[in-house]
């Protein structure tokens, strides 16, 4: 099971799992594995879970002109969860720059200031083998939530819908969640108000998100269990105080394990940026494992976005190759170390404005940090 | 069928579609005016609706982002790494032509607004201003093509010759009375002598003797809900305000002994981007305590430049706010100039300003005054042409002297992009300008409907929805 999937599934986890039943750093137990355990007449307590993530990169790019270097906090999250008792609740913390990238004035300048990413309170009840779940507050965007499970090259790069800025990855909504067959199938259906968490909601329609995943039974790779999944998602919904349309079609196919992953992920935006009448489209593939009894492995991933349908050369393409090191023994936890290259090409009306100033080569060093920890326990 | 719907195909692109995207991305670069003051929003969206070059000057960011994402803009075919970092003017349209002290003595013609200044590719300056002066000339004269095209093919041929002479070792454009032609030569003389006779002074202040005060209350009619020009006393917050700003910028400064505060007044109703803006007069000591040179300092709520595609973030902010960015664009553009000493930069809080002097030789190019020359048959279409010839000049000069975003002056990577092609250059300005008029045209039907429609503020609402 990939970082991600791990993660996540402890998560959910903990949502039902009665007291002592997860650790964080061990798989997390099937959900079916729970079901007996509220059947115990005293009420468990909460248990819950901390985990961090934090991408840090120093970048050297080649683009012309624009040639620099920086280093950059991609991503630096804590979140807690609680869960137990049919409650679960998290709250995610995560940091952004303050100033937008024409900005020239934030918070202090441009300071990275924390804010919240999910923050929501819901319940899950079994009724036979599926959990049926409901949650609501800043939510996870389904789409982008049932990719990352299975998505481990995260520190590279956010899935194709989040990277092309089709899908924000946390929304205000409400959601109602079904998993089941030892989370061999998962529904998760949301009412968002389409906006991100970036602005409020700006028109009276709501935005429909739906994502499913059906996954297929744990595929042995040199003895490690991997998981094979198909992810299929629509999203209905309205941007804007104009109410532009923005509807997303996708579907991916994902392998994620500690051995090898891979993955195709593809989608259509019909609305982009509050322009309602743009079809844009895109698919990414990736590719990677690890050296069997070694700390080591490679990842490939390439993308091509079509931003516009409706108009020839309004491309873009990127390649990134990497290579890792873990400085950390295999587990739950993980201190990753990239070392890799991009590519990214523009076509020649994909940002007429820009010139051939687009093109670039970027040489990056990234730090992963992943890690969680259980809170609370049996006493 | 709209040009929408010929550039995108009828069954893509509805009419309600761009109305929809001009709605969400105006509230968008409104938001903070709304939430502060939506009345003032209310008159500058009531101001965009009087006609095309109104909402020519409302709509920059439209236009930009139109031109990133390719709504309707197009690959330039003169673009080339040496010419895609140029300090950009951001807004070059012929109201932002402004006068000036002259370095050498007399009055110089040259931009005056750098609120959307910044670093990109030379084609969207020149584009833009081909685009105004078109818009221009079929405000002034409807029904003419063939002029409004000539105009911008004018102004775009205007800027490549100047680049091509300066590549040839010619002096710059001076842009004095002299070299400015009809137009900007009445400009510059009635500057001169305004600014000779301190007649600045007269239009916003009044000495009694002993004391000068901000004249308060209209100064130019409202029409609806349209302020022309108006002081407003400043309530406790906004004296709390300025006297923040002031004491910022006086900062560091070697005449701050010179700047005592005499008074100060909100200023509305000025600009069309900008209207909503905040903007004071502050009334100052001069180097003596007489009443003939106190000093009159315009303080300009200055917010984000324009986002331009492909712009990359290393290297990235070079200026603290966005004050600083105004002034440093300000002096890196400008040529020919006396500069104003008192160009400076304040903060207090989120508020940024921009600080400079205003004095009598400072006048903008006004489209009233050339209907009404137009009128008196004291403006002809030459002088349109020469105008539009001389403001490409003055851009040029402007891009090829001011240091690009590596340090270099602009001059020649513009010149290796342009490849001598002066009149391919102006062909495919003079025909993005012609489809961007059309569609001008088109939005303003949009937008008024918009108004009728969603009333004066589009539908925004502070509240839940």
């Amino acid at each position: 099971m990939s970082r991600a999937a791990a993660t996540a599934a402890a998560l959910a986890a903990l949502a039902a799992a009665p007291l002592g039943a997860t650790t964080a750093r061990a798989e997390p137990p099937p959900l079916g594995a729970t079901s007996a355990a509220r059947a115990e007449p005293s009420p468990p307590p909460l248990t819950g879970a901390l985990s961090a993530e934090l991408f840090a990169t120093g970048r050297q790019l080649e683009a012309g002109a624009q040639d620099g270097s920086a280093v950059e906090l991609d991503r630096g999250e804590v979140g807690l969860a609680l869960g137990g008792a049919g409650l679960a609740g998290e709250v995610r913390l995560e940091t952004v720059r303050s100033a937008g990238p024409d900005s020239l004035l934030g918070v202090d300048g441009d300071s990275l200031v924390v804010r919240v990413k999910r923050a929501w309170a819901g319940g899950e009840r079994r009724l036979g083998p599926i959990v049926v779940g409901g949650r609501g507050g800043a939510i996870a965007e389904p789409w982008v939530a049932s990719l990352e499970r299975d998505l481990d090259l995260r520190a590279l790069g956010a899935s194709l819908g989040e990277a092309a800025g089709w899908l924000a990855p946390s929304d205000l909504g409400a959601a109602v969640t079904a998993r089941g067959w030892d989370d061999l199938v998962a529904l998760d259906v949301a009412i968002l108000n389409g906006e991100g968490l970036r602005l409020r909601e700006q028109n009276d329609g709501k935005s429909l998100s739906v994502a499913a995943r059906i996954a297929a039974p744990p595929l042995a790779l040199a003895g490690l269990d991997h998981r094979a999944a198909l992810h299929l998602g629509a999203r209905e919904g309205s941007r804007g105080t104009g109410s532009a349309r923005d509807h997303r079609l996708a579907a991916a196919l994902t392998l994620a394990g500690p051995i090898g992953f891979a993955g195709a992920e593809v989608m259509q935006a019909r609305g982009v940026e509050a322009r309602a009448e743009r079809i844009a489209a895109g698919v990414a593939g990736w590719l990677g494992g690890g050296w069997p009894g070694c700390r080591c492995g490679a990842a490939l991933r390439a993308d091509v976005v079509d931003l516009d349908r409706d108009r020839g050369a309004t491309y873009h393409r990127s390649a990134l190759a990497a290579g890792y090191l873990d400085l950390l023994d295999p587990g739950a936890d993980r201190l990753r170390l990239w070392l890799g290259a991009r590519a990214d090409r523009f076509g020649d009306a994909a940002a007429p404005g820009a010139t051939e100033a687009l093109d670039r080569e970027t040489y990056f060093v990234t730090l992963e940090l992943a890690a969680a920890r259980s809170l609370g326990g049996p006493p | 069928m709209t040009l929408c719907a010929l550039l995108l195909g009828a069954l893509a692109c509805g009419e309600d579609d761009r109305a929809a995207w001009l709605r969400s991305t105006l509230i968008d670069d409104n938001r903070a005016a709304l939430e502060r003051d939506p009345d003032l929003v209310a008159g500058k969206l009531a101001k965009m609706a009087r006609g095309p070059f109104e909402l020519l000057r409302g709509t920059a960011r439209q236009f930009h982002r139109d031109l990133a994402d390719g709504a309707v803009g197009r690959p330039t075919a003169y673009g080339g790494t040496g010419a895609a970092l140029i300090a950009l003017v951001g807004d070059p349209h012929p109201e932002n032509l402004s006068s000036f002290a002259a370095i050498g003595g007399g009055v110089t013609a040259d931009w005056g607004d750098f609120d959307l200044a910044t670093y990109g590719p030379f084609h969207l300056d020149v584009w833009r201003l081909a685009t105004a002066l078109r818009v221009t000339a079929t405000t002034l004269v409807p029904d003419d093509d063939a002029l409004a095209d000539a105009v911008a093919r004018a102004a775009a041929t205007g800027y490549a010759e100047e680049i091509e002479a300066e590549r040839g070792g010619a002096a710059p454009l001076g842009a004095t009375a002299a070299d400015a032609g009809g137009v900007l030569a009445d400009l510059l003389d009635d500057a001169a002598e305004r600014g000779a006779a301190a007649r600045h002074l007269d239009r916003y202040t009044v000495s009694d003797g002993v004391r000068r005060r901000l004249i308060l209350g209209d100064l130019a009619p409202v029409d609806g809900v349209v302020i022309g020009e108006r002081l407003e006393p400043l309530d406790d917050d906004a004296r709390a305000t300025v006297a923040a700003l002031v004491a910022d910028y006086r900062r560091g400064r070697t005449d701050a002994a010179e700047l005592a505060v005499k008074a100060a007044a909100r200023q509305l109703g000025v600009g069309v981007s900008s209207y909503p803006s905040l903007r004071f007069l502050v009334l100052v000591e001069g180097p003596s305590e007489a009443l003939h040179d106190d000093v009159l300092l315009e303080l300009k709520e200055v917010g984000d430049p324009i986002a331009v595609p492909g712009r990359l973030l290393v290297p990235e902010r070079r200026d603290r706010d966005a004050g600083r960015r105004w002034i440093r664009m300000a002096r890196e553009l400008q040529a020919d100039y006396a500069e104003d000493p008192r160009y400076g930069a304040a903060r207090s809080g989120r508020l940024t300003v921009r600080v400079r002097e205003v004095d009598g030789y400072q006048r903008n190019l006004d489209l009233g005054d050339l209907a009404a020359a137009l009128e008196d048959d004291a403006l002809t279409a030459d002088d349109l042409l020469e105008l539009a010839t001389v403001a490409g000049r003055i851009l040029a000069r402007d891009h090829g002297h001011a240091r690009d975003a590596t340090g270099t002056a602009g001059l020649a990577g513009i010149a290796a992009a342009l490849g001598g092609d002066v009149a391919g250059f102006a062909d495919e300005a003079a025909a993005f300008a012609a489809d961007y008029d059309a569609l001008l045209h088109d939005d303003l039907a949009r937008f008024r409907a918009l108004l009728e429609r969603e009333g004066p503020l589009l539908g925004w609402s502070g509240g839940l929805r």
